[in-house]
């Protein structure tokens, strides 16, 4: 469905808007838990939510969309996104689009629906792990989604839009003028046959030769939003709500006369060259919603320069005030 | 005056049968149903519009045999990818065919397929245990049998007692067609052969779900002959409710 039209509201609306506009199945299969609900309670409004007994089930019935060369999206938050990392490695192998929607909550096991960034070593996991896409604020996120599709159908390779509950929670306003490259694949095309199967270890070997080509050419799509990253001495690292704190934490001390930055990493996987980036940096300060994950990430681009970290975790968000007064204080 | 001989042609090598040289052991079923599943397909003109879900086992590759669009799927995922692929082409013959570990791995699907009437079809290929993990005691293997994971035989009080698939569906609206059938003799083969025929035919009807269950041999995981299982198999089969158990 494409079509301008300008949406104010919640994230949960705005992102079932934008899964109504891009699925061309007719039908989303889902397993409704909070915080997830939301969206699927605008979908159902819309007339193409189906139940799925089990997330297991629902990330198979996707991927047999897929499969069938239509697209759809599966949604889940917190520990579900594990049910779906088998659907997600048989969508690699396959070569085709997987289109997940993960909402990060406070994990481990069921914790509660508040916002944490705990899945991040999880999702990017792997060989060959799926392209990551983090909106940082609302407004972006029906363009960001449109964009993982595009990126997921051009390379036949499953991606994950992963946002916080935090954002999924907030309001703001989008445009849904969604329009996606028309691309066929799984059995649409004149593949006869779709398997992960190689029982001779040479075509094994070039299959994951052929994957891993793929791959370096997915790597040349990463990038990240660069803020005031000019002159910045002071960089912050952030993604998700953390970024969106960590833009505002960043203008404050501007006007305080302080060089801060702030690299916001779009695609979260594979992650784009950050090498150049701290050139001038003095001083690297790792914002976000876990125990390390993104600091432990980051710190394999980083030579010679003292890295910090600011989180919070248990649902809770890192304060602003607090972050400005960290980097104050360490300078 | 002169009578020309009329040649019909009654019974040949299934067209959409591959010539390729098939990996199942010696006895087993699987190598029937594949026979038995191009047949159908091929008399009901279905070769272009079908496609088969294998579910993970021994027949996961079983689209190297039938000439279909085919998938294999991952373990207890065939149901869910069924139901995907009829949901985006609903023109098409879709069925799933697994063994009954697979299926049991992923019930939920086949559970939610069945209560929302997913027009598909599901086999279930019961050979009383999981052949492709080398035998191991399966959801349905009967008492007394001994697998891997049961070295003295199965046992009610450690195992837990075997399950009748068809049975626990039979309560589920949206699955209009239950059957439960076999392999072990020929007149068995042919019976199993219309039952998967009318399965398919309902689907082409959109009469919801349809669920069939063959008997199997497994004689390498079963240390039998080819003939000794099938007579196991056959003593299984008389126990059961046979045939037509549920039908629109």
């Amino acid at each position: 469905m494409t079509g301008s039209m300008f949406m104010q509201g919640k994230a949960s609306a705005i992102l079932g808007e934008a899964i109504v506009r891009l699925v061309d199945n007719g039908r989303v299969y889902g397993f409704s838990h909070p915080p997830v609900n939301e969206i699927y309670e605008y979908i159902a409004k819309k007339g193409i939510f189906a139940p799925a007994f089990s997330i297991k089930e629902m990330a198979d019935i996707g991927l047999g969309i897929s499969t069938a060369g239509k697209r759809t999206f599966v949604i889940t938050s917190g520990t579900g996104i594990y049910d779906c990392m088998e659907a997600i490695s048989y969508a690699t192998s396959y070569e085709v689009p997987f289109l997940s929607i993960h909402i990060g909550k406070s994990i481990p096991g069921f914790g509660n629906p508040y916002p944490y960034q705990g899945d991040l070593e999880i999702l990017k996991a792997g060989d060959f792990p799926p392209i990551i896409f983090c909106p940082y604020m609302v407004d972006e996120i029906p363009f960001l989604l449109s964009q993982m599709v595009e990126l997921s159908e051009r390379y036949r390779h499953p991606a994950v839009f992963y946002l916080d509950s935090a954002l999924l929670n907030m309001t703001g306003g989008a445009d849904l003028n969604l329009k996606v490259p028309e691309a066929s694949w799984g059995l649409r095309t004149e593949k006869r046959v779709i398997s992960s199967i190689y029982l001779e270890v040479r075509d094994m070997e070039k299959r994951l030769s052929g994957l891993k080509e793929k791959y370096n050419l997915i790597r040349k799509e990463a990038r990240s939003h660069l803020y005031m990253m000019e002159d910045a001495e002071y960089v912050v690292v952030a993604y998700g709500i953390c970024a969106y704190i960590a833009k505002k934490a960043v203008d404050e001390l501007r006007l305080m006369d302080i060089k801060a930055g702030m690299i916001n990493p779009v695609i979260l996987s594979p992650l784009s060259d950050l090498n150049g980036q701290f050139v001038r940096a003095k001083k690297i300060y790792v914002v976000e919603m876990s125990n390390g994950q993104l600091y432990r990430y980051i710190k394999g681009y980083v030579e010679g320069v003292e890295m910090k970290t600011y989180n919070a975790y248990g649902g809770l968000i890192p304060d602003k005030g607090g972050l400005i007064d960290y980097i104050k204080g360490s300078l | 005056m002169d009578e020309k001989r009329k040649i019909e042609k009654v019974y040949g090598f299934p067209e959409i049968l591959t010539e390729k040289k098939a990996h199942f052991c010696p006895g087993c079923s699987h190598g029937i149903m594949t026979k038995v599943i191009s047949e159908a397909i091929g008399e009901m003109g279905l070769e272009d519009s079908s496609i088969g879900v294998y579910g993970a086992g021994c027949a996961a590759i079983m689209y190297d045999y039938i000439n279909i669009k085919g998938v294999a799927a991952p373990p207890g995922g065939a149901v869910g990818i069924a139901t995907g692929i009829k949901s985006a082409g609903k023109g098409s013959l879709v069925f799933a065919y697994q063994g009954e570990g697979d299926l049991f791995y992923g019930l939920s699907s086949l559970i939610g397929a069945g209560v929302r009437g997913e027009g598909i079809t599901i086999i279930c290929e019961n050979n009383l245990n999981m052949g492709i993990s080398g035998g191991a005691m399966s959801p349905a293997t009967p008492v007394g049998v001994m697998t891997t994971t049961s070295p003295q035989g199965r046992h009610i009080a450690s195992h837990g007692a075997p399950v009748s698939i068809a049975e626990i569906l039979k309560d589920i609206k949206g699955i209009k067609y239950i059957a439960r059938c076999s392999t072990h003799s020929p007149g068995a083969v042919r019976k199993t052969k219309s039952i998967i025929k009318k399965a398919f035919e309902l689907q082409l009807y959109g009469e919801g779900t349809a669920f069939i269950e063959v008997l199997g041999m497994c004689p390498t995981n079963m240390h039998l002959t080819p003939v000794e299982a099938a007579l196991k198999i056959r003593e299984v089969y008389g126990e059961l409710q046979t045939g037509e158990i549920k039908h629109p």
